[in-house]
C-alpha cells in the first residue's frame, strides 16, 4: 500500500485537485472557469512534454551510444552488438511514442523525470535543489526588471507625444515656464532611462558579466564568481551559534551579479511593453471621456490607463519568466553558477544528455504554465472586466 | 537644441498636414509621424549608415579582414591617429605615421642545447609583457599620407553564383601611400579591427534577415491558416502555438545547433541553417496576433464583398487580410531585430554559432571577453561599441515606428 | 634555479618544536643514492644519527574530515618503518595552508592538480631520465628484462590506516584490470605482446611482474602513468565475488544491486583518480555505507585525498598516513589542503590567475595569455615562466580517407612534401608564438629530450618553398583543370581541404596561416572549429580528411608503448590517421586495408625500441632509424614547437620549475610537489 502510494502520489494529487474544482464548478461559474483552465493547463503540459521529448530526438546519439563512447575513451573496443544490447536494456529500441508514453506515465504517477545517462543517476537526483536555485534567480531578476520598468515605462508613455515646452496660451507665463521645465526634465529623464535600459539589452549578458568580474580583478578585489566564497562554501546555514549571518552576507555579495545581469537585460523589453500598454490604454475612448469630464493630469493617468494596463502585464508574468530563464544559462556559465540552467547547457551542448535536458526544459515549461494558470485565476477573481468576459465565454 | 529641431520639424509638417493628411495612405502617415520623432530619426540615420558600411564593407575597409590582410609588423597595435598638423607643419592631406616596434630581441639560440635560461631571461624582464608588446613608436619624420579611392586587395562587390555574376573590384575608399592604416588598431594577429568590424556587421545582419524572413513566413502560415479556417484547425494550431511559446527558445536553438553540427556544412551554411531554425520557432507571438486579427477582420464587409465576388480563400488572406495588417508586421519585425541578433551572439558564445576566423559581431564580442583585451587592448572593444549602436538604433527606430504606426497617436494633441 | 648546494636549514629548525637529531639537509646534492632521496637506513648511516619524526600539528583535525577514518594512532605507527626521505628543494617547509587550483570540470582539465598528489611505484627524477623509487623502495630486473621484482616498504599504510601490501598490487592487476566486468578490455600498456602479464605477490613487501617479451620500459611506464597500480584490496576485495563469496549479499545489504556495483561505486570505471567519488555520486548511499562502517571515499596512497566533492569543486586534505618525510623527519605533505575549483570558462580562469587566486597552474595556460599574465604579476603576487612543450602542433592527411581519389592523392609522398613545404613556419612562429617557438618537422620523438634525432631529420621539408611545392603538386596531377584558379583532382573533380579542428588541439591562428599558405598554392582550403568531443569522435570514425593535434612523445613513453609509432599513431585523445590500416593490423588482416611497406617496416623497429634499454647505444640507434622512417614517410607534418607558460604563486615555496610544460611526465610528479609549502 505504502509503495503503491509513493509510486502514484502525483496522480492522486492532480486528480484530487481536478475533482475538487469540478465539484465546486457545478454551482459556481468562476470555479467552472478555473476547472476548464486547469484542464487546459494539463493538456498544454502534455503537448509540451511531447514537443520537448521529440526535440531531444534530434540530439545526436542516445544513452547507449554515450555509454559506449565513454568506454571508447577508456581505450575499450566496442562492437555493434554490445551497443544494441545496451540499447535494448535501456529500452531505447522502442519507437518514440512508446518511450514518450512511458516517460509521461512515470512523470504523472510519481514525478519521475527519467534517468540521466551522462550523470548516471536519476534526473531528479541530478537536479536536486538546483532548479529551485534557478527559479530564485529568475524571480529576483524579474522583480528587478519590474521595479525599474513599471514606473519608468509609465513615465515614458506619459512623456511620449508631449511637447518639450508648454505653449498653452491660457497658462500664465510663470506656469508655462514651470511646466516647460518639468516637461524638459521628464523627457530627458525618459530618454536617459530608455538609453540605460536598452543598453542592458544591447550589451550581451556574457560580456557584461565578464567585464564586471574583470573590473573587480583589475581593482585587486575578490571577484564575485560562484555562489559563495571559499570561506563559506562548506559552512552550514545554521551553526551551533545560530543562523550564520556571515554566510547570508557572502551569498548576497555574490548573487547580485547574475540578478543584475539578467534583470538589466530583461528591463528593456519590460519597459517597452509597459510603455506600449499604457500608451494603448491612454489612447482609448474612455480616457478621452474622462478627460472630457475634467479629470486631468496625474490623477487621470493613475486612475485609468495605468490601472488598466496592469492586468495584461500581470498576465504575462509567466512568459516573462520564460524569457528571463532564456538568458540565465549563458550567465550561469560565465559566472560559474551550478544551477539548473548551467546543467541545461552542459546537457545540451557538451554531454548530449537528452533526458536531463528534457527534464529541465519541461520543468521550466511547467513553471510558465503554472504561472499563467495562477495569474489567469487571480485576474478572474480580482478584475471584474476579466471575470465578466470569462464567465461569458464559460456560459456558452 | 533637440527641442529646437523638433519644433522646426513639427512646424514644417503642420501646414502640409491639412490637405494631404486625410488622403495619405497608411505608410505615408506612418512615415510622416515617424519623422516627427527626434530620437527615431537620429537612430534611423545611424542605422542606415551602419547598414551601408556593412553592405559595402570591402569598399570601406582599408585592409582585408582575414589573416592575409593582417599586418605582421603592427600586431596588438593601438588605433592610429589621423592628423593634419604636427611639429613639422601642416598638410591639407591627412596623414599618419610609420610605426615601428622597439624590437625586443629574443635570443633563443641557447635553447637548442636544453638551456632554459634564455626563456627565464624573457620572463624576468618585461619584453613579453602586454604593455611592451603593445608599444610602438611613431616615426614622426615618416609621414604616410591618406589616399582616397586607392586600389588594394581584390574583392567581389556583387556575387551571384548561380547567375555567374561576379563583379570584382579592388578600389577602397581610403588607404595610405605605403604600409597599412589601422583606424581601430589591430588584434594579436595584426588583423585590422576596423575592417573586421565592418565585415562583421553584414554577416550578422544577413543572418538576422534570414531569421526574420523565415519567422514572417512561419507566422503568416500558422496565423493565416488558423485565423481563416477557424474551428478545429484553429484549436489544434493554437494549442501547439501555446505549447511552443512556453518553452525557452535558446535551449531549443542550442539543441538544433548541436543537431546541425552533425551535418556536413561549412560554418556559414550551418549558421544560416541555425538562422532558419531561429526564425521558424519564433512564430508564436506574431502568429497569434495575426490569427486574432484575421478572426476579427474576416467578418468585415470588405471581406464579404471579396468573397461574394468569387475570390478564393488564399486570395482573400493574402490580398486583403494580410495587407491590412502590414504595418503591424513591419513594426514587429523591426522590434524583433535586436533579439534575433542577440540570439546569434549567445550561440556564438557557446561555440555553437560562428567561430573564429569568421567575422561576425558575435565572434568579435566573444573575443572581447579576453582579460588581455579588457586590460591592454581596449580598442578591440570597438566592435562592442558598434554592436551596441546597432542594437540601440534598432530599438529606438522600433519604438518610434511603433508609436508612429499607432493609429490613435494623433488624437492626443 | 634549484640551489645546487647543501644547506643547513637553521631557520626551519628553530621553527619546529622538536629537535631532529639528523641534519636537515636540502637541495639535490644532499648525498643520497638518487637526487633529493634517501632511504632511512642510508640516511642515518650517512649522517651518523637517528631520525625522529614529527607530524603535522593539524593532522588529527584533518583526519576527522575524512569520513569513516578512525582516530589517528601515533605518527610512528602511521609511517612505514622505512619512510622515503625527501631533501626539499630549498629548505624545510612549514605546515599548513590551502593550495588553490582550478580545473575545468570533474573529469576535465584535472591532471595538473592530480599530478600534485600523485604517487606511483616509481617516479622520474627531475632530470627526466633517471627512474627513482617512490612507493616501491627498489626493484630488480632479471637479465633479459622479463621479470621485474619490486620491493615495497615495511609498514606502509593506506590512508585509512590499513596495511598496504603486495597483495594490493596483484589485486589491482588480476581482479580489476583483468576482470571483464570491471575493465572490459585492458589497455595495451598493461599487456605484454597483447597478452596479460603475470603479477604475483611473493611476500607482503615483494611483488613480481612477469612479461611475455623483454620490456625494460615497464618501469618508465609506471613512472609516467596516471593510473595507480595498487588498489585497496581490504575494501574493494570485500565486494569482489572472486575474493569474497559473500560479496553480493554484503552489497545488497547496503543497497547495491550486486558486489560489482558496490565495487564500481568506489573504484569508478576508469583508472583516473579524478572520477566522481561516492560523495558526488549519491550522498544517501554514502550515509548507508558509513553507518555500516565503510569509508566514504576509497583509501589512497596519494598525498591528499578527497573529502568534499561537488559540481563546483573538490576539496582534499593531507593523507595522515603518507609515506614520505623530509630530512628533518617531518611527515609530508606540508600543505594541509587542496582546493580544486571548477571553472569552465577560459577567460574566467585567466581572470582568477591575474587576481592571484590560484597557487599553481600550467595545464591549459596558453601562450597567448602570457602577456597579460606577465603584465599583472606584481599586483597578483605570482610568477610566470615559459617552458618548452613536448608535443608540437602537427597535421596529417587521412591516409585511409573514405574518398578514393583523395586517398590516392594523400598517399602520394610528393603531395605531403609539397604541403609541408607550403607552410610558412616562420610566420606561424612570429604570429602565434611571439617568435619563441622552433619550426620543426615531426620525428615521432620529442627532439629536445632525444639527443639521437639529427638536425637533418628535425629540419626536413620545413623550409617555406612555395615554388617547389607548386611543382610537386603539378607532378602528382593536382592541376587547375577548369580555369577557376584552383587546383582540381586529376579526374577534374573539385579538390577542397576542409580542416576541422578543436582549439584544444591546435590554435586557430596556426591553422589560419596554414590555410592561407595552402590557398597560396592554389589548393582550396577552409577551416572550421568544432568541439573537442566532436573532433575526437569524427577522427576515430575516419570522417576527417585532415587531422590536426599536437603530437610528439618523449622516449620513455615510446619505449613503454609502441602503439605511438604505428597506425593510428595516437590514442582517442591525440592525432590519428590511417584508421583503416589500424583496423587491418588489429584484426590481422581480416578487416581494413593493408598499409604500405614502410608501415610494416616500422612495426619491428617500434618493438625493438621497447626492448632496448633507454639511453643505450642500441636504443639510440633504433630511435634514429625510427625518426628517419617517420620523416621519410611524412605521414604527419610538424609545424612549430612552442613554449607554454607555467604559473605559480610567490607564496608557493620549494617549487621547482619543470623542464617542460607538458603532460608527458605527468606534469609536476617529477618535481616533488609533496615538499611544496605555502608562506604568506
Amino acid at each position: 500500500m505504502q509503495a503503491f502510494l509513493t509510486n502514484t502520489w502525483l496522480l492522486w494529487l492532480l486528480s484530487g485537485a481536478a475533482a475538487i474544482l469540478w465539484w465546486r464548478g457545478r454551482s459556481s461559474q468562476l470555479f467552472r472557469y478555473i476547472f476548464n483552465r486547469y484542464l487546459l493547463a494539463l493538456g498544454t503540459l502534455l503537448l509540451v512534454s511531447g514537443i520537448v521529448f521529440s526535440l531531444m530526438e534530434v540530439l545526436p546519439g542516445d544513452c547507449a551510444e554515450k555509454m559506449i563512447a565513454y568506454k571508447n575513451t577508456q581505450g575499450e573496443v566496442i562492437t555493434q552488438a554490445q551497443i544494441d544490447a545496451e540499447r535494448a536494456r535501456m529500452g531505447l529500441d522502442q519507437p518514440l511514442p512508446v518511450r514518450w508514453a512511458s516517460w509521461v506515465t512515470d512523470l504523472t504517477l510519481k514525478g519521475d523525470l527519467g534517468f540521466s545517462c551522462a550523470k548516471r543517476q536519476s534526473v531528479n537526483m541530478a537536479l536536486g535543489d538546483r532548479f529551485w536555485m534557478s527559479l530564485g534567480f529568475c524571480i529576483a531578476g524579474l522583480l528587478f526588471a519590474y521595479l525599474i520598468a513599471v514606473p519608468f515605462g509609465i513615465l515614458s508613455a506619459w512623456s511620449l507625444n508631449k511637447p518639450w515646452l508648454d505653449r498653452k496660451s491660457h497658462h500664465t507665463p510663470l506656469r508655462r515656464l514651470r511646466n516647460s521645465i518639468g516637461l524638459v526634465i521628464a523627457k530627458l529623464v525618459d530618454l536617459q532611462l530608455r538609453l540605460i535600459s536598452y543598453l542592458g539589452l544591447a550589451l550581451p549578458n556574457f560580456l557584461l558579466a565578464l567585464s564586471i568580474i574583470l573590473l573587480y580583478v583589475f581593482a585587486g578585489e575578490p571577484s564575485p564568481t560562484g555562489l559563495f566564497s571559499d570561506q563559506w562554501r562548506g559552512q552550514p546555514w545554521f551553526a551551533d551559534s545560530g543562523f550564520q549571518w556571515g554566510k547570508l552576507n557572502d551569498f548576497l555579495g555574490h548573487i547580485w551579479l547574475p540578478i543584475l545581469v539578467i534583470g538589466w537585460a530583461a528591463t528593456a523589453l519590460q519597459l517597452q511593453t509597459v510603455r506600449a500598454l499604457v500608451v494603448d490604454e491612454s489612447n482609448k475612448l474612455y480616457v478621452e471621456a474622462a478627460r472630457a469630464r475634467g479629470i486631468d493630469g496625474f490623477r487621470l493617468w493613475s486612475r485609468y490607463p495605468v490601472h488598466h494596463s496592469i492586468s495584461p502585464l500581470f498576465n504575462s508574468v509567466g512568459f516573462d519568466f520564460q524569457r528571463i530563464f532564456n538568458d540565465l544559462p549563458i550567465v550561469a556559465v560565465v559566472i560559474g553558477l551550478t544551477d539548473a540552467a548551467a546543467l541545461l547547457i552542459e546537457a545540451l551542448a557538451m554531454t548530449n544528455d537528452q533526458e536531463l535536458a528534457a527534464g529541465i526544459l519541461f520543468l521550466v515549461a511547467l513553471v510558465v504554465i503554472g504561472m499563467n494558470f495562477i495569474t489567469d485565476v487571480i485576474l478572474a477573481v480580482v478584475d471584474p472586466r476579466v471575470r465578466n468576459s470569462v464567465m461569458h465565454a464559460g456560459g456558452h | 537644441m533637440i527641442a529646437l529641431i523638433s519644433r522646426w520639424r513639427g512646424g514644417g509638417k503642420a501646414e502640409a498636414r491639412s490637405e494631404s493628411y486625410y488622403t495619405a495612405g497608411q505608410f505615408a502617415l506612418i512615415r510622416a509621424r515617424f519623422m516627427r520623432s527626434t530620437t527615431g530619426v537620429i537612430a534611423g540615420g545611424m542605422l542606415a549608415l551602419l547598414l551601408l558600411m556593412g553592405l559595402f564593407a570591402p569598399f570601406f575597409s582599408p585592409n582585408a579582414p582575414g589573416i592575409e590582410g593582417a599586418n605582421p609588423d603592427y600586431r596588438r597595435g593601438a588605433p592610429q591617429s589621423i592628423r593634419f598638423c604636427d611639429a613639422n607643419g601642416c598638410s591639407l592631406r591627412p596623414f599618419t605615421y610609420r610605426y615601428t616596434r622597439e624590437a625586443p630581441a629574443f635570443d633563443l639560440s641557447s635553447l637548442a642545447g636544453g638551456d632554459l635560461s634564455a626563456l627565464d631571461a624573457i620572463t624576468s624582464g618585461d619584453s613579453l609583457n602586454a604593455s611592451s608588446q603593445n608599444r610602438f613608436v611613431e616615426q614622426t619624420d615618416q609621414r604616410r599620407y591618406l589616399q582616397f579611392f586607392v586600389s588594394g586587395w581584390e574583392y567581389s562587390l556583387l556575387k551571384v553564383e548561380w547567375l555567374g555574376i561576379d563583379i570584382v573590384s579592388d578600389r577602397h575608399l581610403f588607404g595610405v601611400d605605403e604600409g597599412q592604416v589601422h583606424l581601430f588598431g589591430t588584434d594579436e594577429d595584426g588583423k585590422d579591427v576596423f575592417s573586421r568590424t565592418l565585415h562583421a556587421i553584414w554577416v550578422t545582419i544577413s543572418i538576422a534577415l534570414v531569421a526574420l524572413a523565415v519567422k514572417l513566413f512561419a507566422s503568416l502560415l500558422v496565423g493565416g491558416i488558423s485565423g481563416y479556417c477557424g474551428g478545429r484547425v484553429d484549436a489544434v494550431l493554437m494549442a501547439i502555438t501555446e505549447a511552443v511559446r512556453v518553452i525557452p527558445p535558446i535551449p531549443v536553438y542550442l539543441a538544433c545547433a548541436v543537431a546541425l553540427s552533425q551535418l556536413d556544412l561549412t560554418p556559414v551554411q550551418r549558421y544560416f541553417a541555425i538562422a532558419v531554425v531561429i526564425g521558424a520557432l519564433d512564430f508564436a507571438a506574431l502568429g497569434r496576433r495575426l490569427r486574432t486579427h484575421i478572426l476579427t477582420e474576416r467578418n468585415q464587409d470588405y471581406v464579404l464583398a471579396a468573397r461574394l465576388s468569387g475570390a478564393s480563400s488564399s486570395r482573400i488572406i493574402w490580398r486583403h487580410l494580410v495587407p491590412s495588417f502590414s504595418s503591424y508586421i513591419i513594426v514587429d519585425t523591426l522590434i524583433n531585430f535586436p533579439y534575433v541578433i542577440l540570439a546569434e551572439t549567445g550561440l556564438s558564445f557557446l561555440g555553437l554559432g560562428l567561430t573564429e576566423p569568421v567575422n561576425s559581431l558575435g565572434v568579435l564580442l566573444q573575443k572581447a571577453q579576453d582579460p588581455d583585451i579588457q586590460q591592454n587592448m581596449v580598442w578591440q572593444f570597438a566592435p562592442v561599441g558598434v554592436f551596441v549602436l546597432l542594437i540601440m538604433a534598432f530599438v529606438f527606430v522600433g519604438d518610434a515606428l511603433r508609436d508612429a504606426a499607432d493609429p490613435y497617436s494623433e488624437r492626443k494633441r | 634555479m634549484s640551489k645546487r648546494f647543501l644547506t643547513l636549514s637553521l631557520a626551519a629548525l628553530t621553527a619546529l618544536p622538536a629537535w631532529a637529531n639528523c641534519p636537515a639537509v636540502s637541495g639535490p646534492d644532499a648525498g643520497g643514492e638518487f637526487p633529493h632521496l634517501f632511504e632511512r637506513a642510508a640516511y642515518e648511516q650517512l649522517n651518523n644519527c637517528t631520525l625522529s619524526f614529527n607530524a603535522n600539528p593539524a593532522s588529527a583535525e584533518l583526519n576527522r574530515r575524512i569520513v569513516g577514518n578512525p582516530e589517528l594512532p601515533s605518527l610512528e605507527q602511521r609511517l612505514p618503518a622505512e619512510p622515503l626521505i625527501i631533501a626539499p628543494y630549498e629548505r624545510i617547509g612549514q605546515y599548513g595552508g590551502v593550495l588553490d587550483g582550478i580545473s575545468k570540470a570533474t573529469e576535465s582539465g584535472t591532471s595538473d592538480l592530480l599530478s600534485v598528489r600523485h604517487v606511483n611505484l616509481v617516479r622520474f627524477s627531475d632530470d627526466l631520465s633517471t627512474i627513482v623509487p617512490n612507493v616501491a623502495k627498489r626493484w630488480t630486473w632479471n637479465d633479459d628484462f622479463t621479470e621485474l621484482t619490486l620491493n615495497l616498504r615495511e609498514g606502509h599504510k593506506w590512508s585509512d590506516g590499513k596495511p598496504f601490501t603486495a597483495e594490493d598490487i596483484a589485486f589491482w592487476y588480476n581482479h580489476l584490470i583483468m576482470d571483464k566486468e570491471i575493465t572490459g578490455s585492458p589497455k595495451d600498456r598493461f599487456l605484454s605482446d597483447g597478452k596479460p602479464m603475470r603479477v604475483e605477490a611473493l611476500s607482503p613487501t615483494e611483488v613480481r611482474f612477469t612479461v611475455n617479451a623483454p620490456r625494460p620500459g615497464l618501469t618508465a611506464m609506471f613512472a609516467t602513468d596516471y593510473a595507480q597500480p595498487f588498489q585497496p584490496k581490504h575494501l574493494l576485495g570485500r565486494f569482489h565475488p572472486a575474493i569474497n563469496p559473500e560479496a553480493d549479499t554484503l552489497a545488497q545489504s547496503l543497497g547495491f544491486d550486486n558486489g560489482y556495483a558496490a565495487l564500481k561505486f568506489y573504484y569508478g570505471q576508469s583508472d583516473w583518480k579524478d572520477i566522481p567519488t561516492p560523495l558526488l555520486k549519491d550522498k544517501e548511499q554514502v550515509k548507508r555505507l558509513v553507518a555500516a562502517g565503510f569509508p566514504a571515499v576509497a583509501p589512497t596512497l596519494e598525498s591528499h585525498l578527497v573529502v568534499e566533492d561537488s559540481l563546483e569543486g573538490r576539496r582534499l586534505v593531507a593523507n595522515p598516513y603518507f609515506f614520505q618525510v623530509d630530512t628533518a623527519g617531518n611527515q609530508l605533505p606540508y600543505i594541509n589542503e587542496i582546493n580544486e575549483a571548477y571553472i569552465g570558462d577560459e577567460d574566467i580562469q585567466t581572470a582568477k590567475m591575474i587576481a592571484g587566486e590560484v597557487d599553481y597552474k600550467a595545464q591549459a595556460v596558453n601562450l597567448p595569455s602570457a602577456p597579460v599574465l606577465l603584465e599583472n604579476r606584481q599586483q597578483g603576487h605570482y610568477d610566470v615562466a615559459l617552458r618548452p612543450m613536448v608535443p608540437l602542433p602537427a597535421l596529417a592527411f587521412n591516409l585511409t580517407d573514405k574518398d578514393a581519389e583523395k586517398r590516392a592523392i594523400f598517399n602520394e609522398l610528393d603531395f605531403r612534401r609539397a604541403m609541408s613545404l607550403g607552410i610558412d613556419r616562420e610566420q606561424i612562429n612570429k604570429v602565434a608564438f611571439f617568435g619563441l617557438g622552433k619550426p620543426m618537422q615531426y620525428t615521432a620523438f620529442d627532439p629536445d629530450t632525444a639527443p639521437f634525432v639529427t638536425e637533418a631529420q628535425k629540419t626536413a621539408f620545413i623550409e617555406h618553398d612555395p615554388e617547389r611545392a607548386r611543382a610537386l603538386l603539378d607532378k602528382v596531377g593536382l592541376k587547375d583543370l577548369d580555369g577557376d584558379g584552383w587546383r582540381d583532382l586529376p579526374s577534374g573533380k573539385r579538390f577542397e581541404l576542409d580542416i576541422r579542428y578543436a582549439t584544444q588541439g591546435m590554435a586557430t591562428k596556426v591553422l589560419e596561416i596554414v590555410a592561407a599558405n595552402w590557398r597560396d598554392l592554389k589548393v582550396r582550403t577552409s577551416i572550421k572549429e568544432v568541439t573537442s568531443d566532436e573532433y575526437r569522435s569524427s577522427q576515430t570514425a575516419n570522417d576527417l580528411s585532415i587531422t590536426a593535434w599536437a603530437m610528439g612523445r618523449p622516449q620513455p613513453v615510446l619505449a613503454s608503448d609502441p602503439s605511438w609509432l604505428t597506425p593510428p599513431y595516437g590514442t582517442y585523445f591525440d592525432l590519428r590517421t590511417g584508421m583503416e590500416w589500424a583496423r587491418y593490423l588489429q584484426t590481422d588482416g581480416q578487416e581494413g586495408s593493408r598499409p604500405p611497406q614502410s608501415v610494416m617496416d616500422m612495426l619491428p623497429l617500434a618493438e625493438a625500441f621497447t626492448r632496448a634499454e633507454l639511453g643505450s647505444d642500441e636504443s639510440a640507434e633504433v630511435g634514429r632509424k625510427i625518426a628517419q622512417l617517420t620523416v621519410d614517410d611524412l605521414f604527419i607534418i610538424g609545424t612549430v614547437k612552442a613554449v607554454s607558460p607555467v604559473y605559480h604563486s610567490k607564496k608557493l615555496k620549494n617549487f621547482e620549475l619543470p623542464k617542460t610544460s607538458s603532460y608527458d611526465y605527468y606534469r609536476m610528479y617529477p618535481y616533488l610537489p609533496t615538499q611544496w609549502f605555502l608562506e604568506e
